[in-house]
C-alpha cells in the first residue's frame, strides 16, 4: 500500500511540473482524472473488492443474440 | 519534434502486421479444441475469411490515405455519432490490449514461474511496452523485423530437429470434421488472429510518401495475411505431428509439443527459447493496442501531446487485465463463444457501415 502511494507520489512529482511548464491547462487536467482514477483502480484492486469484468457484461449482451 | 510526425515505411508495416499475427498464436487452442487434426483446414478457412476482411479495409485505407480511423468516424458519423463509435473502439482497443497482457501472464505463471504473483509479470512486461510506446511507433515497427527474423529461424530449427520426432499418421483421418465445427473455428481464426487488423486504420496515416502509393495497401494487407498464415499453418502442422490427440487438451499446445523434442539426448528442453518468442510476439500485440488506445484518447480529447498519458492508463491497464478472467479457462471459453461475435462488431459491421454511408454521401452530393 505505502509502496502504491510513493510510486504514485512519484510519477506526480516528474510528470506535473513538465505539464504546467509547457501544456495548456486542458491537459493538467486530463492527466490528474487519468492518474485520480488509476490510484482508485489500484488501491481497490489491493485491498481486495472485486470488480465486475466488463467481459461478463459483453457476455450477457452476446447471449441475448444468440 | 511531435511523436505523430513519425513516418514509417510499408516494408515495416508488413512485418509489424505479420508479428501482430503471430501474437494471436498463443491462442492457438481455442480454434484447435474445436476443429481436432483438421486445425490446417480451419486455418486456410480464416485466411480466406481474413482475405474478405481485408477488402473492407483497404477500400476504407483507399478513401482516406491520411486520417486515422477516428478522423474517419468523425467524419462519416459526424461530431456527436463519430465521438461515440471512437469511444467504442478505444474501448474495445484498450481492453483487448489488458485481455492480452492477461494471457502471456496466464501462460508465464502456470508454465514457466509458478510462484511469482501475477502482478509482477504483468509489471514487468508493461514497463517495456510503456517504454516503446513512449518513443513512438516507428521504434516498434522497426523492432518488429528483429523479432520476426528471429521466430522465422526458431520455427525453422524447431521443424529440423522435431523431424524425426513426428508421427504425420496423426492428421488422419482427414476432412473428419462436420460443416458448422468448420466454420465455427475457421471464424474463430479469422476473428482473433487476422481480424484484429482493424486496430491497424488507425496507423496507415503513419505511412510514409513513398509508400502511399496507389496499389501499396493491397500489397501491405494480402502479404502480411499470406505469410502470417502460413507461419500459422507451419506451426500448427508441427503442434499435432508431434502431440496429435493431446492438442486440443493442453491449453498451450505448441509449447507442450516442442518440449517433446529430443536429439540424441544432446538438444532437450529447449521451449524456453519458444517462450521467449511468444513472449515478444504477445509484446508487439500489446504495444499496438496500447498505442492505439494513447493516440486514439488523444486525438478525441484533441490534446497536443500524448506522452503523458501513457503512464496513467499503462496502470489502468494492469488492474483491468488482473480482473477480466477469473483463470486460464475463462480465457478459451470466452475466445470460442464471446469473442467471435462481440469481434465481429468492431471488425465488420462498423467498416462496412463506414463504407456504406461514405458512398451514399457521395450519391447525393452529386445529385
Amino acid at each position: 500500500m505505502i509502496m502504491l502511494i510513493i510510486i504514485f507520489i512519484l510519477i506526480a512529482i516528474v510528470q506535473y511540473p513538465k505539464l504546467i511548464n509547457t501544456e495548456s491547462r486542458r491537459e493538467v487536467i486530463i492527466f490528474t482524472v487519468f492518474l485520480v482514477f488509476a490510484f482508485v483502480f489500484s488501491i481497490l484492486q489491493k485491498i481486495g473488492v472485486e470488480i465486475p469484468s466488463p467481459y461478463s457484461g459483453i457476455e450477457k449482451i452476446v447471449k441475448l443474440f444468440t | 519534434m511531435d511523436i505523430e510526425d513519425q513516418k514509417i515505411s510499408g516494408v515495416q508495416l508488413t512485418q509489424l502486421m505479420i508479428c501482430f499475427i503471430c501474437g494471436s498464436n498463443i491462442l492457438l487452442t481455442v480454434s484447435m479444441t474445436v476443429a481436432k487434426q483438421d486445425i490446417w483446414l480451419a486455418i486456410l478457412g480464416g485466411v480466406v475469411e481474413s482475405l474478405v476482411f481485408a477488402i473492407i479495409y483497404i477500400f476504407i485505407t483507399k478513401k482516406y490515405p491520411n486520417k486515422t480511423l477516428i478522423e474517419i468516424n468523425d467524419l462519416v458519423f459526424g461530431s456527436f455519432l463519430g465521438k461515440l463509435v471512437s469511444t467504442l473502439y478505444i474501448i474495445f482497443f484498450f481492453l483487448q490490449g489488458s485481455a492480452y497482457l492477461r494471457i502471456i501472464t496466464n501462460f508465464f505463471k502456470s508454465q514457466i514461474m509458478p510462484e511469482t504473483p501475477m502482478f509482477v509479470l504483468a509489471l514487468a512486461l508493461l514497463i517495456v511496452c510503456a517504454y516503446a510506446v513512449n518513443k513512438g511507433f516507428e521504434v516498434i515497427s522497426r523492432l518488429s523485423m528483429l523479432f520476426l527474423i528471429f521466430l522465422m529461424l526458431e520455427v525453422a530449427f524447431v521443424f529440423v530437429t522435431g523431424y524425426s520426432d513426428m508421427k504425420f499418421k496423426n492428421f488422419l483421418p482427414i476432412f473428419d470434421i462436420t460443416m458448422t465445427d468448420f466454420i465455427k473455428s475457421a471464424n474463430i481464426i479469422g476473428t482473433t488472429h487476422f481480424g484484429e487488423f482493424v486496430v491497424f486504420l488507425m496507423f496507415f496515416a503513419l505511412l510514409n510518401n513513398t509508400s502511399k502509393g496507389k496499389n501499396s495497401n493491397i500489397k501491405i494487407y494480402i502479404i502480411s495475411i499470406l505469410s502470417g498464415g502460413a507461419i500459422l499453418i507451419v506451426i500448427s502442422v508441427i503442434t499435432i505431428a508431434l502431440i496429435g490427440n493431446l492438442a486440443p487438451i493442453d491449453n498451450y499446445p505448441y509449447f507442450q509439443a516442442i518440449r517433446i523434442i529430443n536429439v540424441r539426448d544432446i538438444l532437450t528442453r529447449f521451449e524456453i527459447i519458444t517462450s521467449i518468442n511468444i513472449l515478444a510476439m504477445v509484446f508487439f500485440k500489446i504495444c499496438v493496442y496500447f498505442y492505439a488506445t494513447v493516440s486514439g484518447i488523444r486525438k478525441i480529447l484533441k490534446l497536443s501531446s500524448q506522452s503523458f498519458l501513457v503512464l496513467p492508463i499503462g496502470i489502468i491497464m494492469i488492474n483491468t487485465s488482473l480482473m477480466l478472467f477469473k483463470n486460464p479457462f475463462e480465457v478459451t471459453q470466452f475466445a470460442t463463444e464471446i469473442f467471435p461475435l462481440y469481434g465481429l462488431v468492431f471488425e465488420v459491421l462498423f467498416p462496412v457501415l463506414i463504407l456504406v454511408i461514405t458512398q451514399m454521401k457521395k450519391l447525393f452530393v452529386n445529385r
